[in-house]
């Protein structure tokens, strides 16, 4: 069997697990099952995953009550799935403690990059103070920002911006977590001052910033800035 | 009650029809109205202030009632003080603020009130002429000479308001006809005796019977007998020989004076019935007039409240009454109406007239001891309700005027059998529309899930098929068939969705401030328009507009796609954006084969498809939800033909947000 992170799927549509089981252990991936939430929550005490992967329509429990239960006790990243157009529901399990996310229908490697991301976070190899993506690079101890080697002046706040989703490197970040990490907590409400920044962020750092490649819009979410080992912005459907 | 005719006069130009896909927006704030209302010790002044009332209500404007006071004012009889005191007192009830102006001019003393504090409109009575035209010009006119740019609205007293005379003909006292049939006999002998010399008397008892003819159709028939036997006795005594004395010497003059008394009589006869004839004619031509003004006022109420409201307002004009109108409830049994209290008797009257259809109450043969006059509102279909008559005690309706009474109740329950079926009209045809939608979606549904399910299981089975040997190449095909299919359903599904939502009006957007650079880069990531080349043409600096960024997200992907799959995959695809003064523009372009110009409007139909084109896939689903979700944004979105070829699709967002 493969000997590499554990996965624990907590969904209770079996044909869901049966590609998941299929796909992700292609990839060297441990697979670990469990059809409704409690038994989830069990295995994550038990089982002992790296990462959890949790359908957010459970029969048996709300898929907030797994991640607020879950997150009492655990720091283990946890990817949600959900049907398209519930935004709302997203924010919630995101602001609740959830990770990341994908929307059924999902391709699987889309899956393996949030998966990737999300140990990434939990084992950072070491306190690597430049980030590099693409042609960007920024590098924490000089406060220093390229693209292309090229410097950009960035305003303080700006900055902060930046630094915050390096900090959540491919990771979704949702409008509120940027507002608190880079505002504070009081400026909660004002979802429009982060989407002027971005939006002067990407004139400054992207090279057409009606085509964005590094920070990228999560539509009805928030924002994520993009790291190599992601793929191209992966078959959205 | 407002029956008065409002005849709006504008100062400046009328507000300009909207143009060609105009924008939905807000009305600026700074164009809020103020309503001013002439007020004057006149009769029409109520009428006027009422009026006023409901044009500001409506306008959500403020009203002033303003009286100027002129030099006159102290020479103004008690009667007009009393209705200038009254009518201000309802002003100050109805909600106006009061103001008194002293000035010569009322017009220019108005106009300058009204320039000073912001007033848009001005409303003012008229009274209709009177027999001799003014000498002097009415304020009225004064105000729409000089008014420029503040509308002028002049309500009138109708004419054809008509009421019906309390009892018939004598209203006038009975002794007037024959003082006056006298007096005018006397002008005739004087007349007579100064012609007399050159006359016969025959030629005299011709002039004596002008007075009789006279007098038979102005006075009636005692006056003009009378007169007649009064003619002839003056004939006989003044211009019949032996003169002075009242006797018949010969044959001739008696046949004179006997002849002189008979056309007398014939012509009294005659003349009273012609009057009588005429004064039929008249009342009943009042009647056809005020029947007429019943059911012209009817034909434009719409609902049901609106049609019994008119209706008792007419009646009680016509009839000089207080009307109700009582409506049965679900058991068949009258409620207490509005602002109306009954006792059992009344009750029992009025319950009789609704279900038997006949009158009952005052004046008539059932319950006559109800103090109210109860009227059946009803068709040979169904029974409305009643309509329940105050009218002075011991006034007494004449036969003419109940029925007329009747007829009115017939045609005021007409109008509400009609109103009454174009509801139901109204509704089957909402259910046939409902109808006919779902069995599109279900035809759709069956159709457009179908296929890309066919192609996975053939793609899948294939696979599957052990006996089949597949090159890498094949394989790998059929593997991307499945991918794509499955991309394709999900498409479907989701505009199936948005199409039942905008169908149902479920759509409740959740507008934010987004950018549309945003909106732009978020939708091209989408993988349908990796491989084309779209090109960018966003104005900078572009302001950030609320809108729901997810349904917009569906608007512009669909958009895109169409304009990709009708388009050859060289040609490139435009998307622009710039700002208008109250909205943002959008426009996504490309340089395919175009839409023929008979159906520019009728792409945005749902499950329209341009004929011709059974080549390309498609629901005819995605205009359609474009569309319900930009017009539910408050924008608008048409399609227009490119000059060169290929079609280019525009949409409107509001600057300022605002949810349809």
């Amino acid at each position: 069997m493969s000997f590499g992170p554990r996965i624990l799927v907590i969904d209770d549509e079996p044909q869901i697990r049966r590609f998941l089981r299929n796909g992700l252990s292609g990839h060297g991936y441990q697979i670990l099952e469990a059809a409704t939430g409690n038994a989830g929550m069990d295995q994550v005490a038990t089982g002992k995953p790296d990462v959890v992967i949790l359908d957010l329509g459970l029969p048996d429990i709300d898929g907030l009550e797994v991640i607020r239960h879950l997150r009492e006790w655990s720091r283990v990243p946890i990817i949600i799935l959900s049907a398209r157009e519930h935004e709302q529901d997203k924010i919630a399990a995101l602001d609740a403690g959830a990770d990341d996310y994908l929307t059924k229908p999902f391709g699987v490697g889309e899956l393996i990059a949030r998966i990737r991301v999300a140990l990434r976070h939990v084992a950072p190899d070491s306190e690597e103070p430049v980030f590099k993506t693409g042609d960007l690079k920024v590098d924490l101890a000089r406060r220093l920002v390229t693209v292309a080697d090229q410097e950009v002046r960035l305003t303080p706040t700006e900055y902060e911006l930046i630094k915050f989703l390096v900090a959540h490197a491919g990771k979704v970040v949702t409008h509120q977590q940027l507002l608190r990490g880079v505002w504070g907590p009081e400026y909660q409400n004002e979802s429009h001052y982060v989407r002027v920044y971005v939006g002067q962020l990407r004139h400054k750092i992207e090279s057409d910033p009606a085509r964005p490649r590094y920070i990228l819009t999560e539509p009805g979410v928030g924002y994520r800035l993009r790291v190599d080992e992601m793929n191209e912005p992966a078959a959205r459907f | 009650m407002e029956d008065a005719k409002a005849e709006p006069r504008q100062g400046a130009g009328l507000k300009p029809e909207a143009g060609e896909k105009a924008p939905r927006g807000e009305a600026n704030a700074s164009t809020r109205e103020r309503v001013l209302v002439a007020v004057n010790g006149g009769h029409l002044s109520r009428r006027v202030i009422r009026a006023a009332r409901q044009m500001a209500t409506s306008l959500r404007a403020e009203w002033i009632a303003l009286y100027v006071e002129t030099p006159g004012h102290f020479r103004l009889a008690k009667p007009e003080i009393e209705r200038l005191t009254g009518a201000m007192t309802l002003a100050r009830e109805l909600g106006a603020r009061t103001v008194t102006l002293t000035g010569h001019d009322v017009a220019s003393e108005l106009l300058r009130y009204a320039r000073a504090n912001g007033i848009t409109k001005i409303v003012v009575g008229k009274p209709r002429q009177g027999r001799w035209p003014a000498l002097r010009p009415r304020v009225a006119d004064d105000l729409v000479h000089q008014s420029g740019n503040i509308d002028i609205y002049i309500v009138t007293n109708a004419t054809s308001r008509p009421q019906l005379p309390e009892m018939s003909a004598h209203t006038r006292s009975w002794m007037t006809g024959y003082v006056l049939s006298l007096a005018v006999l006397l002008g005739a002998t004087l007349l007579g005796l100064l012609v007399s010399p050159f006359l016969d008397p025959i030629n005299i008892a011709l002039l004596l019977l002008l007075a009789v003819v006279l007098s038979a159709t102005t006075w009636g028939l005692g006056p003009s007998i009378f007169t007649s036997i009064l003619g002839v006795i003056i004939l006989d005594a003044l211009f019949v020989p032996p003169l002075g004395l009242i006797s018949i010497s010969t044959m001739r003059d008696f046949l004179t004076l006997a002849a002189f008394l008979v056309v007398a009589f014939t012509v009294s006869e005659l003349g009273a019935r012609v009057r009588a004839e005429v004064a039929a004619a008249q009342l009943r031509e009042r009647q056809i007039a005020a029947l007429y003004a019943l059911s012209r006022d009817l034909a434009f109420t719409v609902s049901e409240h609106d049609i019994l409201d008119s209706g008792v307002r007419q009646i009680d004009e016509v009839f000089d009454s207080e009307t109700h109108a009582l409506i049965p409830g679900a058991d068949g049994r009258l409620g207490p109406g509005t602002g109306i209290e009954l006792n059992e008797t009344e009750q029992n009257a009025a319950q009789w007239a609704l279900e038997h259809g006949e009158r009952a109450g005052a004046g008539t043969s059932s319950f006559s001891q109800a103090a109210l006059t109860y009227i059946p509102l009803c068709t040979s279909q169904t029974t409305f309700g009643v309509l329940a008559l105050r009218r002075q005690p011991g006034s007494v309706l004449t036969p003419d005027q109940s029925r007329l009474l009747d007829t009115f109740g017939g045609q005021i329950a007409m109008a509400l059998e009609h109103a009454r079926l174009r509801t139901q009209a109204e509704q089957a045809q909402v259910l046939e529309a409902s109808e006919r939608f779902r069995n599109a979606l279900l035809s759709s549904i069956s159709h457009d899930l179908r296929t890309p399910l066919a192609s996975i299981m053939g793609s899948a089975t294939s696979l599957l098929d052990q006996q089949a040997r597949l090159e890498p190449a094949a394989r790998q095909d059929l593997l991307l068939t499945i991918q794509e299919e499955a991309g394709r359903l999900n498409r479907l599904v989701s505009n199936l969705l948005n199409m039942t939502r905008v169908e149902s009006r479920a759509l409740h957007p959740h507008l934010e401030l987004h950018s549309v650079e945003d909106l732009v880069g978020s939708t091209l990531a989408h993988p349908e328009t990796t491989g084309r080349e779209v090109r960018l043409a966003l104005e900078s600096d572009l302001p950030m507009v609320p809108f729901d960024f997810v349904l917009m997200e569906q608007v512009l992907l669909n958009l895109l796609d169409n304009a990709c799959k009708f388009s050859s995959p060289g040609t490139p695809v435009e998307i622009a954006a710039q700002r208008e003064p109250s909205h943002l523009c959008v426009t996504v372009s490309d340089r395919g084969r175009g839409i023929p110009s008979t159906a520019l409007e009728k792409v945005f139909d749902k499950f329209y498809r341009v004929p011709d084109n059974g080549i390309i896939p498609g629901s005819g689903l995605g205009l359609s939800i474009c569309k319900g979700i930009v017009e539910a944004h408050g924008g608008c979105i048409w399609a227009t033909a490119r000059e060169g070829g290929g079609t280019r699709i525009t949409f409107t967002l509001p600057l300022e947000g605002k949810i349809a």
